[in-house]
C-alpha cells in the first residue's frame, strides 16, 4: 500500500531552473512588454468620421433618450408629442442618411478606405501570433522533453495533458509540469503580471480580447462591411417610438396630489 | 500634500470646475514639484485654460509654448492657442483657427463650441446653436444656452422647447425643471407653470417627506403660481390637457403647503419674509 501513495521522487538538475525554467519566464515577460510598445507603435489615430455619419447615429441616440424617459417623462403631452413627431419625421425623411442616395450604394468591400481598417486588424493580430508563434517553436526545438517544476499540489489524472504535453511518460504524476506546459501556463497567467507592469489597458494581454476587437474596429469603421442598412434602423426606430407612446405618461400628471401627501395635507 | 493637489486638479478637471484662481496656485506649485509623468500635459492644458480665463496671458503663452512643443499637430494644443487668441481679442484670427480646424475634423466639438460663442449677435449664436444641436444632440449645456438666447429675445415658446430637450438629457437637474417652470411663468401658462415648480418640490424632498429641505426657490414659485391662479383675474389658457388642470381647492391647500414650507426653512429676517408672504 505504503509503496503505492509513496511519491514519485525526482530530483530535477538546478541547471534546469536556471537555464530552463528561468528563462522562459523571462522570456514570456519582455515579449510581452515589447508587444504592448511594438501595438503601441502600429496603433494609427483613428480616422475622423465625416459629419454625416456623426448626425446619423446621433439621431438614433436622440430618438433613445426621448422614448427611453417615457414611461415618467419630463415633458407635458403636447411637447412629448411634438418631440416624437419631429424626430420620427427626421428618421423617416431620410435627410438625415450618410448616403442620401438610399440603397444605390452598396458598401466596396475592396474599398481602399475598408483595406486601411482591415490591416490595422490584421497588423494587431500578426503582433500577437508571429512571437507566439516563434517562442512556442523555439521552446519545442530546445527544451522539448523538461521537467521544469513539480506543483506544490495534487491534480487528477485530467490535468495530464495540461501540464506534461511534451513528456510521453504515461505513469509520471500530473504534478511534474513540462516545459511546453509552462508556456502555456506562462501565456495565459501573466496578464496579471502585465496588468501590474504596463497598467489596465496593455496591449500585451489577451489574445482573445485582442482579436475580439480588431473585428470591432473592422466593423465599425466608416462604412466598413456590414455596416446596418441605416434606412431599416431608422424604420424600427419609428416604430419603438410610436411605441413609447403608448408608455407615455406625463411626470406631472398628479403631481399636486403626490406634493400634497408627501406633506401630509391631503 | 502635492498628491493632494493633483487628486483635486483631476477632480476639477473631469467635472469641469471653474475654480481657475485655485488652478493657477495649484498647478503652479504641483508642476514645480515636478514627478507628474504622463499627467503633466492635462494639468498644463488645465492651467493654460484657467489662466486665460484670468487674464494672465503671460503664464498661458508658457503652459502653451510647452504644449506645443510636445504636442505639434495636436488639435487640442491648436484649440489653447484659439482660446489664447481670443483672450488677446484677436477674434477674427481666433475664428480662422477653429474653421481650420474643422476642415481637419468636422467634429471637433470643441471648435464648434467656441465658434459659437464668437457669434456676433444673438440669432447668429441661435442659428449657430441650432446648426450645432442638430447633430451634437446630446450637448445639455447647449440647449440650456439655447434655452436663454431665446428668452433673452423674448421668445419664450422656444425657449420652453430647448428646455424641454435639457430636461430629456439630464432628467435629474431640478433647477432645471424649476428654470421650465420659470419660463412657463414669464410666458403666462401659470398651470404649466404650477406644474413644474411642484415636480421640483418633489425632486428636491428626500422620499420620506421629513428632513428639512433648503431650496426654497421652486416653493415660491409654487406660491406664486398658486396666488395667481386663484386670482379670478387671471387668463388661464394653457397647454396641458383639462384632466390635468390643478383645481382651485388643491391650489388652497398648495398655497398654504408653499407657505409654510418657506417659513419652515428658517434663516435670518422672518419678517420681512412674512411680510412678503403676507403681501
Amino acid at each position: 500500500m505504503a509503496s503505492v501513495l509513496k511519491e514519485q521522487d525526482l530530483y530535477l538538475d538546478p541547471s534546469i531552473r536556471d537555464w530552463v525554467l528561468i528563462p522562459i519566464t523571462v522570456i514570456m515577460l519582455l515579449v510581452g512588454v515589447l508587444r504592448h510598445y511594438v501595438t503601441q507603435l502600429l496603433n494609427s489615430a483613428p480616422k475622423p468620421k465625416p459629419a454625416a455619419a456623426v448626425r446619423e447615429q446621433r439621431l438614433l441616440s436622440r430618438s433613445h433618450a426621448i422614448r427611453g424617459i417615457a414611461p415618467l417623462s419630463p415633458l407635458y403631452p403636447a411637447q412629448f408629442k411634438s418631440f416624437t413627431a419631429s424626430t420620427s419625421a427626421a428618421m423617416a425623411s431620410g435627410d438625415y442618411l450618410q448616403n442620401k442616395g438610399g440603397e444605390a450604394e452598396t458598401p466596396n468591400p475592396l474599398d481602399p478606405k475598408n483595406m486601411d481598417s482591415m490591416m490595422d486588424g490584421m497588423k494587431k493580430q500578426a503582433v500577437m501570433m508571429v512571437p507566439n508563434m516563434l517562442i512556442m517553436q523555439y521552446i519545442n526545438v530546445f527544451f522539448s522533453g523538461y521537467i521544469l517544476i513539480k506543483l506544490p499540489f495534487p491534480l487528477t489524472l485530467g490535468a495530464k495533458s495540461l501540464f506534461a504535453r511534451d513528456i510521453a511518460m504515461p505513469d509520471l504524476s500530473v504534478r511534474w509540469v513540462s516545459a511546453l506546459s509552462w508556456y502555456f501556463l506562462n501565456l495565459f497567467g501573466l496578464n496579471g503580471v502585465f496588468k501590474l507592469i504596463l497598467g489596465d489597458e496593455n496591449a500585451a494581454t489577451d489574445t482573445r480580447d485582442q482579436s475580439g476587437l480588431a473585428m470591432l474596429g473592422g466593423a465599425g469603421g466608416p462604412m466598413g462591411p456590414g455596416q446596418p442598412d441605416m434606412v431599416k434602423v431608422f424604420k424600427s426606430e419609428i416604430e419603438n417610438l410610436s411605441l413609447a407612446d403608448g408608455l407615455y405618461r406625463w411626470v406631472g400628471d398628479g403631481v399636486e396630489d403626490r406634493v400634497l401627501e408627501r406633506w401630509g395635507k391631503k | 500634500m502635492s498628491q493632494d493637489d493633483l487628486q483635486q486638479l483631476r477632480r476639477w478637471r473631469t467635472l469641469g470646475a471653474r475654480q481657475s484662481e485655485n488652478v493657477v496656485r495649484l498647478a503652479q506649485r504641483v508642476l514645480q514639484a515636478g514627478g507628474l509623468g504622463d499627467e503633466e500635459w492635462p494639468v498644463r492644458e488645465q492651467l493654460t485654460i484657467a489662466a486665460l480665463d484670468l487674464g494672465q496671458v503671460k503664464l498661458a503663452n508658457l503652459q502653451l509654448r510647452t504644449l506645443q512643443a510636445k504636442f505639434p499637430k495636436s488639435p487640442r494644443a491648436d484649440l489653447l492657442l484659439g482660446l489664447k487668441l481670443e483672450a488677446v481679442e484677436e477674434f477674427e484670427r481666433a475664428r480662422q483657427l477653429y474653421q481650420g480646424l474643422l476642415t481637419n475634423n468636422e467634429c471637433n466639438v470643441a471648435a464648434h463650441q467656441r465658434l459659437i460663442a464668437l457669434s456676433p449677435s444673438t440669432q447668429d449664436a441661435i442659428g449657430n446653436l441650432l446648426t450645432y444641436l442638430d447633430t451634437f444632440y446630446s450637448d445639455a449645456a447647449a440647449w440650456s444656452l439655447l434655452a436663454e438666447l431665446y428668452a433673452s429675445l423674448g421668445a419664450y415658446a422656444q425657449s420652453l422647447t430647448a428646455l424641454g430637450h435639457l430636461l430629456v438629457l439630464h432628467t435629474w437637474d431640478s433647477q432645471a425643471v424649476t428654470r421650465y417652470a420659470e419660463t412657463a411663468y414669464t410666458m403666462g401658462d401659470y398651470q404649466l407653470a404650477l406644474k413644474y415648480f411642484l415636480r421640483a418640490t418633489e425632486m428636491e424632498t428626500p422620499a420620506d417627506g421629513n428632513a428639512e429641505g433648503f431650496r426654497t426657490r421652486s416653493w415660491w414659485g409654487v406660491k406664486q403660481t398658486a396666488k395667481r391662479l386663484l386670482d379670478p383675474a387671471t387668463r388661464t389658457d394653457t397647454a396641458i390637457p383639462d384632466d390635468s388642470v390643478v383645481p382651485p381647492a388643491k391650489l388652497q391647500k398648495l398655497e398654504a403647503l408653499a407657505t409654510e414650507r418657506i417659513l419652515a426653512v428658517g434663516g435670518a429676517n422672518m419678517d420681512a419674509r412674512r411680510a412678503v408672504l403676507a403681501g
